[in-house]
């Protein structure tokens, strides 16, 4: 009989190791791909794994096992994940006349979906997980922890340590944020393209 | 219910979220609405695409194993005293933490009052040293002056550590100092070897620590410093741009840095401070790297092409220099009117450079160049 995960964190506590390493081998690939996500780089997101892992054992006697394991857990590797982030950008990007950032704001105005629908699957694939990569964290980490690790609202609440409606609200506007981001980054390439041709026909 | 309503609604039509009657609703409009039907189908890929792991790497398969190794390491009960806290405090009543609770406080109010006695009478503390007059406090060997902070300690003289010896002229002296700090502005001259002038104030605020104490700093300099130096030699923060350069794997670079006496190009930026050489880590397909310039005091240009005339310019200036926006075919190898320009400012080493990407490309493209703009340190 499988030992539930939070059992498995007070044995970890009473000095067990095996327990610990099976919490690792539950989690190690949901904690992996959250980094990865978030930070977009293969070794970067196992450095992350390791050091959430690590930083898990040490504060385990923190865990209260009336709670769910899980939450806790991905709350620990949600803020080491921003940290790295934070960390890295040492060379940080003051706002100046950004149309980048103007592109990302939030619309109200209706999307016509009509370009993003004729997308082949492995393209549309490609370009979702690329203009993720361009979302503000915050969304970012709402669409990984929903899509990725496939948690509903009531879980992503408690690993984020908000309410359920905030997290719905902000799921909703995260994919409408990304569907704005995807119809823009056709339209500019078909701009772009559009341009090309013309020169090519010019010359 | 309108288009503009099924566009609102249809990430939660596609998950389930919506109320029976609401999705009801929605389902009837989608039967007359093929422009909605094409929305949700594309909603759905879309839920798709984010769920999809085709592209997520393959943990490393030791991973696990690493990382017990380095938990063994750790030790078993990461923090016993808190964790025996914690579990008391969790299976115990709630009036029992009230009675170890008041129990430590007596215990802690006995010791204060008659812990000097019992330290005189035992011996366990040393000779007590001279009271100075206007002094109160627990006489455990520190005094403390009345009316002052606290936490500022007077300690009996023969406490405290030999002061250490003081150079007579510490700017002059021409002793060498053991320096692992590597100082972050190095001048470069192209036509001799590199050599990093630091002034004298410098040198004297990055002496380190160890040098303060004749003993540290005696095993300090005795120490093997071969795996330290090599180290050094490695660390990309230690090399000169003209170092970065020559490993830099863009020949025209390289061709930049090498034949300098000809060239005088990145490597010899001028100006009060020495500028890193800047790199887009994107760059639009079939741009390649054609040429690089330093054209004024402290403004580096870099010419990327994909075709002669189509040039795409990273331009870096120092920001207080003042260099002003040149407009649509200012860069080098410009000139087409349709040329857009989009700016950022970088911050490196607390100092702020301007960056101005140039090319007949979309404001998009350009703003990918800009923010991919990173410092060579």
């Amino acid at each position: 009989m499988t030992r539930p995960d939070e059992v498995l964190a007070v044995d970890t506590v009473k000095g067990d190791l095996q327990a610990f390493e099976e919490l690792v081998k539950r989690y190690q690939g949901a904690v992996f791909r959250l980094a990865f996500r978030m930070t977009g780089q293969r070794e970067e997101a196992e450095d992350a794994a390791q050091e959430v892992f690590i930083q898990v054992f040490k504060k385990m006697y923190q865990f209260d096992p009336d709670k769910r394991f899980a939450p806790w857990l991905f709350r620990v590797a949600t803020n080491i994940c921003i940290s790295r982030l934070r960390a890295r950008k040492k060379v940080i990007m003051l706002n100046f006349d950004d149309p980048a950032q103007r592109r990302l704001e939030f619309e109200q105005a209706d999307i016509d979906a009509d370009p993003l629908i004729s997308l082949e699957k492995s393209e549309l694939q490609r370009e979702v997980q690329e203009v993720l990569q361009e979302l503000p964290e915050h969304y970012r980490l709402l669409l990984i922890m929903r899509y990725q690790l496939e948690l509903n609202s009531q879980e992503i609440a408690r690993s984020l340590e908000t309410t359920r409606e905030n997290v719905d609200v902000k799921m909703h506007r995260a994919r409408r944020l990304l569907r704005t981001a995807m119809l823009k980054r056709l339209q500019e390439r078909e701009e772009t393209y559009g341009m090309q041709t013309r020169r090519q026909v010019k010359h | 219910m309108e288009c503009k309503h099924v566009a609102r609604l249809s990430t939660e039509y596609c998950e389930g979220g919506l109320a029976a009657a609401v999705e009801q609703e929605l389902s009837c409009h989608l039967r007359d609405c093929p422009r909605c039907q094409a929305l949700i189908e594309y909603v759905q890929r879309e839920s798709e695409a984010l769920r999809s792991t085709a592209d997520l790497p393959e943990l490393d398969p030791d991973f696990r194993q690493r990382l017990m190794l380095q938990v063994g390491a750790l030790g078993t009960l990461p923090n016993p005293a808190v964790i025996a806290g914690s579990a008391s405090l969790r299976l115990a009543p709630r009036f029992a933490d009230r009675r170890w609770l008041t129990g430590a406080a007596g215990l802690l109010v006995l010791l204060l009052v008659f812990g000097p006695w019992l330290a005189g009478a035992t011996g366990i503390f040393p000779q007590r040293p001279q009271q100075v007059g206007g002094l109160i406090g627990l006489d455990s060997g520190v005094s403390v002056p009345v009316g002052s902070n606290p936490e500022t300690l007077v300690l009996p003289a023969e406490s405290l550590p030999p002061a250490p010896p003081v150079p007579d002229q510490p700017i002059s002296s021409p002793a060498p100092v053991p320096s692992p700090a590597p100082a972050p502005v190095k001048k470069i001259d192209a036509s001799g070897p590199v050599q990093a002038s630091v002034p004298a104030e410098r040198q004297i605020a990055q002496r380190p620590p160890t040098a303060a104490v004749p003993e540290l700093a005696a095993a300090a300099e005795s120490a093997p410093k071969s795996e330290a130096t090599i180290a050094a030699k490695n660390n990309p923060a230690e090399m000169t741009i003209a170092e970065v350069l020559r490993e830099d794997p863009l020949p025209i670079l390289r061709q930049a840095a090498a034949p300098a006496a000809t060239r005088p190009m990145l490597a010899t930026l001028p100006g009060p401070e020495q500028m890193p050489v800047f790199r887009p880590e994107y760059l639009p397909a079939g741009y390649q790297l054609a040429g690089a310039n330093s054209d004024s005091q402290d403004v580096l240009t870099i010419v990327y092409e994909d075709q002669p005339g189509n040039s795409l310019v990273l331009r870096v200036s120092n920001n207080q220099s003042g260099m002003s926006i040149v407009g649509a075919g200012g860069g080098a190898g410009g000139g087409e009117r349709t040329s857009r320009t989009v700016s950022r400012l970088v911050q490196v080493n607390e100092i702020i450079y301007r960056l101005e990407v140039s090319g007949p490309l979309s404001t998009l493209e350009l703003s990918r160049v800009a923010d991919s703009v990173r410092p060579v340190l």
